[in-house]
């Protein structure tokens, strides 16, 4: 039976560096002056209508001939293979900012205010991948030493995978959909990932 | 199995942790006073020890010796010198006990504390010889490895990596620097630089410490990672520093440390540890965080470049180098080098580097004429004071391996023929790196085109074969003096030749005119044809005003370097206001232009969209940002839309783009962004949103006619919709331009799935619009 972990959006902690990479100031370090206000402004906005929330399960796992056994799935590729060799139990997760996040993305595009959408998106992506981290760094103390964190849509993990995961440990739970021919999930800010437990 | 070999094997498997801080732990552990942390190795080793023994219980797969500050110069400093055998031999000891083998040990190293001459007064062999008596005591103990941490001055590590190998072939060898904020080493080394002066010598990691908290050091390994294939290796302090009283606090706590663990590993970090305040709970926390994983994958960008310590020179635009160190013809020059003038040579070099030299050539003409520590003396003055990467000219092997040896950077040796007795330059530049001028002659100067080529490829077989690669050999094409019967246009069709192979290549200008009237008329001739056909450098004189003159034209006819500042520069008004994000001020400068014009199109044609041209252009050229390029299109929207509104009475618009992202991709913020900038650009965009079936995107092709369909897909699966919506607009016979984007996609894919056109960005979009405007015009 999968868990629920969820946080306030304040607790994430994003390094400012990173933040400002992502928003486009690559090497500066920080967010610039002059577009202090404009980020401030999408921060809190994006504080407002962040719902961090995620589900994991943990499933036995077993080297195969042809990849990793998670469960009734075999993950085939050099990356599975690579970083979930041999574990002993692999934990499915999925994290997300929640629905409100990308409607407000939306909003702000349709309403002209591009700039701030923008913003909004990029602190999103970050947002998802820091709680993603926290989650993580809980596991890691229940579980002790696993494997890196490898997601769909990386090296040769295909994104395919997502269907698999959503159905198997209960996306509707936190509302993550799929679309079945694409595997995209949404809500978009939502990040599907494997550990493995040696 | 040499130890490095098994280390290095293990590294191709899974990350390594290495140990947290010495120093910061001793201290708290034992309260050392004024006495450095290696005398514990003799006074208090059951200290030691138990550190150790802390971090390896915490996880730690190697552990470094307590002998930071243990070269006999450093140890001097407190009178230690008497004891500085028995410090590092118990160093090892210790260690190795702890270990007892759960771990690997590596001898650690830091720096002397004492600079190369001129930036300190120590010459290259000081350090060599600290640190190869540091390193014999080491390899004797047994260790595994050798680490060089926190060091600021690439002539001093190099020394200690030199040291090294001369000591042992068998252990494993890691080479760092510490960077400050703006990624510069004190002596003013960036990572490129770094990675160009190490990457060819004999060391099997580089990476960085200390200085640095694990945030602020990511971006600075993520330079270093980009540029280097050897294995990686970091350790961050816990936080930068903060003193309060006589306390230094360090603010990174264990959680918030490992939690960057995911992005050095995503950077390529192959060995993982803390420097400065972390403690072995920072250490259990980084391995319950790296647990048991393999490094990612990276790919090497390669890069034509020489250095000096503070200066990287990139090939990818024509380099000068500057000939004038050469006392042939120039008796004043001549004497100072024979008196050790250093002074007047750093002005003629200063001089050179005023005039536009980017490298200076040097030659001390005979050289047993000249003391060789005065030759170092000055290829460091050049390489420290004036800045500029060296080529040594240097054709006695003895003195070019003592000059290569040492140089802070990476040099560029000229030069090397493929003959019998010029067969030591190989094996200098196998073991102290460097980029090396090829000679297309052998014995005998070259005769004609094909003599050239035979030579070359005679040179080029016996450097690759030597393990020099492509990216550390610059082609001479050789031009002979045209008074001696030399017949340059010979070497321009071989210019031609190594251009289109893709080499390198540099020649001495001023031979072309030796022994003839107006030379610097032929020379700049023979330079202008050259450029023409692809020479990448020249070995000439900077002060000489005619070749430079017309070398700069020469450059910006073809393309290669942009026209000077002038006019172009003068302060744009409009631009100024769009990019301050001033709509409202921007829409009352529009209203004035339209009373003005009278004609909305014209105040579009006439200024908006010039300056919109000229912001995409700065986004270009990386002179402002994305969000700067965003703000500006959402500043010019609404002026853009007043216009539009005044113009839609006149008929349907020639500019209609019709914009989307295709069925199954919801991702949109890249088709928003490329939407808002092409909508300032003055183009009418139907924006249909996202996720948007093949159907609806091919029926408002059909309804609209747009001059452009513009679709994005982020994502690998979703990327193949693009073809469906082409194959579809084919059956209908909807004769429509496709452009594409998104990050699933590039030129190669976007043609293969069947578009038109690939645009990387929205800048980018909006060159292709023009583009199909100009074709559609035509």
């Amino acid at each position: 039976m999968s868990e629920i972990f969820k946080v306030e959006p304040e607790e994430i902690k994003i390094p400012e560096r990173v933040l400002a990479a992502r928003l486009g100031f690559k090497g500066l370090g920080k967010i610039p002056d002059d577009f202090k206000e404009s980020f401030d402004r999408a921060y809190s906005i994006a504080l407002s209508v962040a719902k961090p929330s995620a589900v994991y399960e943990t499933f036995p796992s077993k080297n195969m001939e042809n990849g990793v056994k998670i469960g009734e799935m075999i993950i085939e590729g050099k990356l599975a293979a690579s970083q979930l060799k041999g574990s002993k139990g692999v934990t499915v997760i999925l994290a997300t900012l929640g629905s409100k996040f990308d409607e407000k993305i939306e909003e702000l595009h349709k309403s002209g205010e591009e700039l701030l959408s923008f913003f909004l998106d990029g602190i999103g992506s970050e947002m998802a991948e820091y709680f993603a981290r926290m989650l993580d760094s809980a596991l890691r103390e229940k579980f002790g030493q696993g494997s890196a964190r490898i997601s769909p849509g990386y090296v040769d993990l295909p994104l395919s995978l997502n269907g698999w995961i959503i159905d198997a440990i209960g996306g509707q739970r936190i509302g993550v959909t799929y679309d079945p021919q694409t595997y995209i999930m949404k809500p978009r800010k939502t990040i599907s990932a494997f550990i493995g437990w040696k | 199995m040499r130890k490095r070999d098994v280390i290095s094997n293990i590294l191709k498997e899974k990350v390594l942790l290495l140990d947290g801080a010495y120093g910061t732990e001793l201290i708290k552990r034992a309260g050392l006073g004024d006495v450095p942390p290696e005398v514990l190795n003799i006074e208090r080793p059951d200290v030691v020890e138990s550190l150790h023994k802390d971090y390896i219980k915490a996880g730690s797969d190697v552990i470094i010796t307590n002998t930071f500050g243990a070269t006999p110069a450093k140890l001097s400093e407190y009178g230690l010198e008497d004891k500085f055998e028995v410090i590092v031999r118990n160093a090892v000891k210790v260690a190795k006990r702890a270990a007892n083998g759960k771990a690997f040990v590596f001898g650690d190293a830091g720096p002397t504390g004492k600079l190369p001459f001129p930036v300190g007064d120590k010459p290259f062999d000081f350090f060599f010889d600290n640190y190869r008596k540091l390193f014999e005591i080491m390899v004797e103990e047994g260790v595994d490895g050798i680490i060089l941490e926190t060091f600021s001055d690439v002539a001093e590590l190099k020394a200690a990596i030199l040291a090294a190998r001369e000591v042992s072939q068998d252990i494993f060898l890691v080479a760092h620097l510490t960077f400050d904020e703006n990624g510069r080493t004190l002596t003013g080394t960036d990572p490129l630089n770094f990675v160009l002066t190490f990457e060819d010598l004999d060391v099997d990691a580089l990476g960085i410490n200390c200085t640095l908290g694990p945030e602020e050091l990511l971006p600075i390994f993520q330079e270093l990672s980009k540029y280097t294939d050897k294995f990686l290796t970091v350790e961050p302090n816990a936080g930068m520093p903060i003193v309060k009283g006589k306390e230094t606090i360090y603010p990174v706590g264990p959680a918030e440390f490992a939690v960057h663990i995911d992005s050095y590993w995503e950077a390529g970090a192959n060995i993982i540890g803390g420097c400065c305040g972390t403690t072995p709970e920072h250490i259990r926390k980084m391995r319950l965080q790296l647990g048991k994983r393999s490094p990612v994958e990276r790919e090497r960008k390669r890069v034509f470049a020489l250095s000096s310590a503070t200066t990287v020179v990139n090939f990818e635009n024509f380099v000068i180098i500057g000939e004038r160190i050469n006392p042939a013809g120039r008796k004043k020059l001549r004497k100072a080098m024979e008196e050790q003038d250093l002074d007047y040579i750093v002005k003629d070099a200063q001089k050179q580097k005023e005039a536009g030299a980017q490298v200076l050539d040097v030659n001390f003409g005979i050289e047993q004429l000249i003391e060789q520590d005065f030759m170092e003396k000055v290829i460091y003055s050049i390489a420290y004071n004036v800045g500029t990467p060296v080529s040594i000219d240097v054709q006695t092997p003895k003195i070019l391996e003592k000059l290569v040896k040492s140089y802070p950077g990476r040099p560029l040796i000229n030069s090397f023929r493929p003959v019998e007795e010029e067969m030591e330059k190989v094996e200098i530049l196998k073991k102290y790196g460097g980029a090396v001028v090829l000679l297309s002659m052998e014995e005998e100067v070259p005769e004609g085109y094909e003599d050239r080529v035979k030579a070359f490829e005679k040179g080029l077989d016996v450097l690759l074969s030597n393990g020099i690669d492509k990216s550390r050999i610059i082609v001479d094409p050789i031009v002979l003096a045209m008074g001696a019967g030399g017949n340059p246009r010979d070497t321009l069709k071989f210019i031609e030749y190594l251009s289109e192979k893709g080499f390198k290549t540099t020649l001495g200008l001023s031979n072309l005119s030796f022994g003839l009237p107006d030379r610097s008329y032929y020379n700049a001739s023979f330079l202008v044809m050259a450029v023409d056909r692809g020479l990448s450098s020249a070995i000439m004189n900077p002060l000489d005003e005619v070749v430079m003159k017309n070398l700069k034209s020469a450059l910006v006819i073809s393309g290669k370097e942009e026209l000077p500042k002038g006019k172009v520069q003068e302060k744009d008004e409009i631009v100024e206001t769009i990019l301050s994000g001033d709509a409202k001020k921007l829409l009352d400068m529009t209203r004035s232009f339209l009373e003005e014009l009278k004609d909305p199109l014209k105040v579009v044609e006439e200024h908006l969209r010039p300056a919109m041209e000229k912001i995409g252009q700065m986004y270009d050229k990386g002179k402002i940002f994305l969000p700067q390029l965003i703000l500006a299109a959402q500043t010019a929207k609404p002026s853009f839309e007043y216009l539009e509104s005044l113009m839609k009475a006149d008929g349907a618009s020639e500019k209609k783009v019709i914009i989307a992202t295709v069925k199954g991709d919801v991702h949109d913020i890249g088709k928003n962004i490329v939407a808002a900038v092409m909508k300032s650009s003055g183009y009418d965009v139907i924006d249909l949103g996202k996720d948007v079936p093949t159907e609806v995107i091919v029926e408002y092709a059909k309804k609209e006619k747009p001059m452009a369909l513009a679709l994005s897909a982020m994502m690998t699966t979703t990327a193949p919709r693009i073809a469906e919506v082409v194959e579809k607009l084919k059956e209908l016979g909807i004769a429509v331009p496709v452009l594409v984007g998104g990050a699933s996609l590039n030129e190669r894919l976007a043609r293969e799935l069947g578009a038109d056109f690939y645009a990387k960005d929205a800048s980018g979009g909006v060159k292709v619009l023009k583009e199909i405007e100009r074709e559609v015009k035509e």
